[in-house]
């Protein structure tokens, strides 16, 4: 018998179009035909058979319909299954290439990998902190309302005998909801620590329509003056102080000294108003009052009603505007604004960084995709025979190239998975990095979340797309000749191919040289900032912050009082040379804003103005102290109050208004109508806000008057500064058990901490840069080498004719150096075409910054230098006999 | 050839094919069918109107597979074998065959004990 196994797939495909019926009806009559046959074989006439036969089958039609309905079936499954099938067949079969060529798919899946991760890892951060709609329901819905002054100046608070007449009146909304911060301490705890509390109404959760995970949010009853004080904890807190046990619920926990009861618990990832002031919430009572504290600002946040759009809401606020004055006698033409909840996301800074590396590593992943395709379209040089047998034997173009395609998306995916591990993995460290002011301003975890996922694999995708399909398209479109060895010589040595390599090695180049000149500039811009001189002696000193919680210290007596016996027993602290308080120290002071500055009896310089003018209050001790050299004129005395409006400037000041004039005794101010400052000494320029001061470079210090409850303390010492803290923080609870300590670092750490913004950009920027600079040192290794594999005939030819072999490794090299000198030149364009984009991010650099550039691009020579020596060392070893004898 | 014919139980045919099928040689419906009236000595006769219902639906549940060919006599044919289904599909049938006949053996042992 014959067996038909063996050519399977071609009767398969013969069958497969023919309908039902007929493979039915032949099938029944091929069974006819043989009980014929076998019934005349047994002495039966035929036409006694054929009766028969009919006879023993009994009904056929009926078995006909039978089967032909049950054949549909299978027939419908066999179509359905068999694109699915093919397409296994594909995966396993570009599985078992990988498996036959390792290291090719290894340096692949790493490549693309480390592309696909670090635009994870930065599409995580970005995700949380600019794109990702807040964790609330419905977040589009959600609006601020705050106060706007006539000259549209948007105020952060309003007064809360407003706020309360805006969520009564706002008849736009469909709900609305007041919140302030408070600054709570917790004093049961083992120390006093101070908690972000906001005091809310009731309608918060409602508001943002989220519900507590255990427990029950505030109800109107605990808003009423007298109600038991109720704390609603976050996740966080709850997992600090209570492990997450449900039998914290009816817990007390002692606030302000005050017992509140725990009554819920929010789930994880809510956070409100932001990460850095979501600890608790509590009841903003209807009287307005905490433990006797008043509380007299407020923020308004509301749902828009369903069928109410931004603009209509405007309209409607600008009505309710008019009475605003009649309210509060503080707003007379102020209107009611109204602004999306989520439009303030971050300062511009924070953008402008952020935005900065996602260009970043988008460009090291076009990096990684440019290697990516030269490995491909390598590997598919090296399979053109194996195509062509292919499509010879009558595979269809579309067939090859979605396995070729398959091949590429497998692969892609694989570094995807890849990819979502190394983003995990950075993840921590990331967000580590990430100045915690940044961190605690979003209102979204920093997690990797579904939209993270579906960015991974979109990217992956993408990516396997376009590794795949030029090479694939190339491979396909190559069959115009016939005969398989034809193609195969027309392939492996049509110089479009290779040029393609080559011009793709040029944009590597020119890209990486793009990312290494910004990276160079801001690693220049950021050593610049980290030699700037503070101003000031930053050494053994330490810095004490602490705020005077207004339940306890009443007066600014109360006040005065408590500070003066810290100097006292603070001064008493061994190793301690002296304490003295200010309001304020280097890098963060009091400043004002959208100043003036004009000296009396002149016109305001109009070129050098200064944005912000950092304000000090200081004690007469505090230049002595810090270190601060007095250049003319006095410090301040005990004839000095705020009444006399004596300041004390520094030199830069002093020559913006009188140049070489002596300052000393004049009169200057910086607003108009405001009184005049008089000038009494003059001391060196000191980095007040920051060791970035392009903002502050003018300084103003006034005596020390009025003791407000937040203050700092700076303690000069004789020892290693990090020995004398820990007696500094007994000595302040020693004084009072209960004072929360907000601060106690060096001043050497806090300097440090001014520049965590750009030191977070310049170590991503440079990892970036590094990982790019290695994918285009690999990428220009392997088309290198390729070259050499190509040319190995010519090049041995040129050895038997004679060649020196150092004449061939010269010409390997220039051929790879002069690639990338295309690219780095490109590259540069490109630099100093995006100048403008980077020059606020740069301190004391130009963009176009000649050394850096040049620095830059010998970083890139060299390395393609040495990108280049093993693949030119390798066509010095081509043997002539072996090419020769091939040939 | 035995006087009497035995009616088969429904699914028994099933068994029958994927046994006979089990043999390796790919069959033909007609096939089959002799060879099975041939090896139970006529005792077991299938009808045609339920073999082909029974082997379309078995195809169905990808037991065995059907494969057009060219027969001896020159004829196209369309013949069957079994898959890995069918195999997985035989054995465990096997089993409940072979508790059946054991159950029914030791009824009829007991009830010709009794008599």
């Amino acid at each position: 018998m014959i067996r038909p196994w063996g050519i399977h797939r071609l009767f398969r495909l013969a069958t497969r179009r023919r309908s039902a019926a007929r493979v039915v009806e032949l099938e029944l009559r091929h069974h006819l035909d043989e009980c014929v046959d076998f019934l005349v074989e047994q002495g039966m006439s035929e036409g006694r058979a054929r009766r028969e036969a009919r006879r023993r089958f009994g009904s056929i039609d009926a078995v006909r319909r039978t089967c032909e309905e049950i054949t549909r079936d299978v027939e419908q499954d066999v179509s359905r299954s068999e694109t699915f099938h093919s397409i296994v067949q594909d995966l396993r079969f570009a599985l078992r290439s990988f498996q036959k060529y390792p290291s090719f798919a290894v340096t692949l899946v790493l490549t693309l990998g480390l592309g696909i991760g670090a635009n994870t890892a930065i599409f995580t951060v970005v995700d949380a902190i600019l794109l990702r709609p807040l964790p609330y329901e419905r977040p589009e819905e959600l609006v601020d309302l705050k106060p706007m002054t006539p000259e549209q100046f948007v105020v952060q608070w309003t007064s809360m005998d407003l706020g309360r007449a805006w969520a009564r009146e706002a008849d736009f909304l469909e709900d609305v909801a007041l919140h302030q911060q408070i600054s709570v301490v917790r004093s049961d705890g083992d120390q006093p620590v101070v908690t972000a509390a906001q005091a809310v109404t009731s309608s918060l959760a409602p508001t943002l329509g989220v519900a507590p995970l255990v427990g029950r949010w505030i109800a109107p009853e605990d808003q009423r003056p007298g109600a038991t004080p109720v704390a609603v904890l976050s996740h966080a807190r709850w997992r600090e102080w209570f492990t997450e046990d449900r039998a914290a619920l009816g817990r007390s926990i002692e606030l302000n000294q005050v017992r509140y009861t725990v009554i819920g618990v929010m789930p994880p990832a809510f956070r409100f108003p932001r990460v850095g002031a979501s600890d608790m919430w509590i009841a903003l009572p209807d009287d307005n009052t905490i433990n006797g504290m008043d509380i007299a600002s407020v923020s308004v946040i509301g749902r828009l009603q369903k069928d109410v759009g931004l603009g209509e809401a405007r309209e409607r606020a600008t009505r309710l505007s008019e009475g605003l004055g009649v309210i509060d006698s503080r707003y007379p033409d102020w209107t009611l604004h109204v602004k999306p909840h989520d439009e303030w996301r971050a300062n511009p800074d924070v953008h402008q960084a952020l935005w900065t590396l996602a260009a970043a590593v988008v460009l090291m992943w076009l990096i990684a995709v440019g290697n990516g395709v030269n490995l491909l379209s390598v590997r598919a040089a090296a399979r053109t025979r194996e195509i062509a047998l292919r499509m010879s034997l009558g595979a269809s173009r579309l067939r090859v190239l979605r396995q070729l395609l398959t091949e590429s998306f497998t692969l892609a995916l694989m570094s995807g998975v890849l990819a979502m591990a190394l983003a995990a993995a950075s993840l921590a460290a990331l967000t580590g990095l990430i100045p915690s002011s940044v961190v605690s301003l979003s209102a979204n975890q920093i997690d990797i979340g579904d939209r993270v996922i579906g960015f991974a694999f979109v990217l992956s995708a993408l990516t396997g797309l376009l590794v795949g399909l030029l090479p694939a398209l190339g491979l396909v479109r190559a069959r115009g000749s016939t005969s398989v060895s034809a193609m195969d010589l027309h392939l492996a040595s049509r110089p479009g191919k290779t040029g393609v390599r080559r011009s793709l090695i040029v944009a590597e180049v020119a890209l990486s040289m793009t990312l290494l000149a910004g990276t160079g500039l801001v690693i220049n811009s950021f050593n610049r900032l980290l030699r700037v001189e503070p101003g000031f002696e930053e050494e053994n000193l330490i810095y004490i912050s602490l705020s005077l919680p207004g339940y306890s210290y009443e007066s600014t007596a109360a006040r005065e009082d408590f500070f003066e016996r810290a100097e006292q027993r603070l001064e008493a602290v061994p190793g301690v040379q002296g304490v003295t308080v200010a309001d304020g120290l280097p890098p963060s002071t009091s400043f004002t804003f959208g100043v003036e500055v004009v000296a009396e009896g002149e016109a305001a310089p109009e070129a050098g103005q200064p944005f912000w003018i950092p304000f000090s209050n200081v004690r007469p001790d505090y230049f002595e102290l810090l270190g601060i050299p007095l250049v003319a004129g006095r410090t301040f005395d005990a004839t000095d109050d705020a009444n006399t409006r004596t300041v004390i400037i520094d030199v830069d000041m002093a020559e913006f208004l009188w140049g070489s004039r002596s300052p000393l005794g004049k009169r200057f101010r910086i607003e108009e109508d405001a009184d005049w400052y008089t000038v009494v000494g003059v001391v060196g320029d000191v980095k007040l806000m920051g060791l970035d001061d392009r903002r502050g470079t003018y300084e103003v210090y006034r005596p020390l008057t009025d003791i407000r409850g937040y203050m700092s303390l700076a303690v000069r010492t004789s020892l290693d500064p990090e020995q004398v803290m820990p007696p500094i923080r007994a000595a302040v609870w020693e004084l009072d058990a209960d004072q929360p300590i907000t601060r106690l670092e060096t001043a050497t750490d806090a300097m440090a901490e001014s520049v965590d913004g750009p030191r977070f950009l310049v170590t991503l920027l440079t990892i970036a840069a590094g990982i790019a600079l290695a994918l285009v040192a690999i990428g220009v290794y392997g088309v290198l080498s390729f070259a050499v594999t190509q040319r190995t005939r010519e090049l041995g030819v040129r050895v038997a004719l004679g060649a020196q072999t150092s004449a061939l490794q010269h010409m390997v090299l220039r051929d790879g150096l002069l690639l990338t000198g295309v690219g780095v030149a490109i590259g540069l364009g490109g630099a100093v075409g995006l100048s403008r984009v980077i020059r606020s991010l740069l301190f004391n650099v130009e963009p176009t910054d000649p050394a850096t550039l040049m620095v830059v691009a010998g970083v890139m020579m060299a390395t393609a230098m040495v990108a280049c020596y093993f693949p030119a060392r390798r066509a010095t070893k081509v043997d002539p006999m072996v090419v020769l004898r091939a040939e | 050839m035995p006087s009497e014919t035995i009616e088969l139980v429904q699914g028994t045919l099933e068994f029958l094919i994927l046994k006979t099928l089990s043999r390796g040689d790919p069959m033909h419906g007609f096939h089959l069918l002799r060879w099975i009236h041939d090896t139970t000595e006529g005792a077991l006769s299938i009808e045609e109107g339920s073999l082909y219902p029974a082997l379309h639906r078995m195809e169905r549940r990808k037991w065995i597979e059907g494969q057009w060919g060219v027969s001896e006599k020159g004829r196209r044919a369309k013949y069957y074998r079994l898959t890995n289904a069918g195999r997985k599909q035989l054995i465990s049938q096997q089993k409940h065959w072979d508790n059946y006949v054991t159950a029914v053996g030791k009824i009829v042992a007991t009830a010709e004990g009794m008599a």
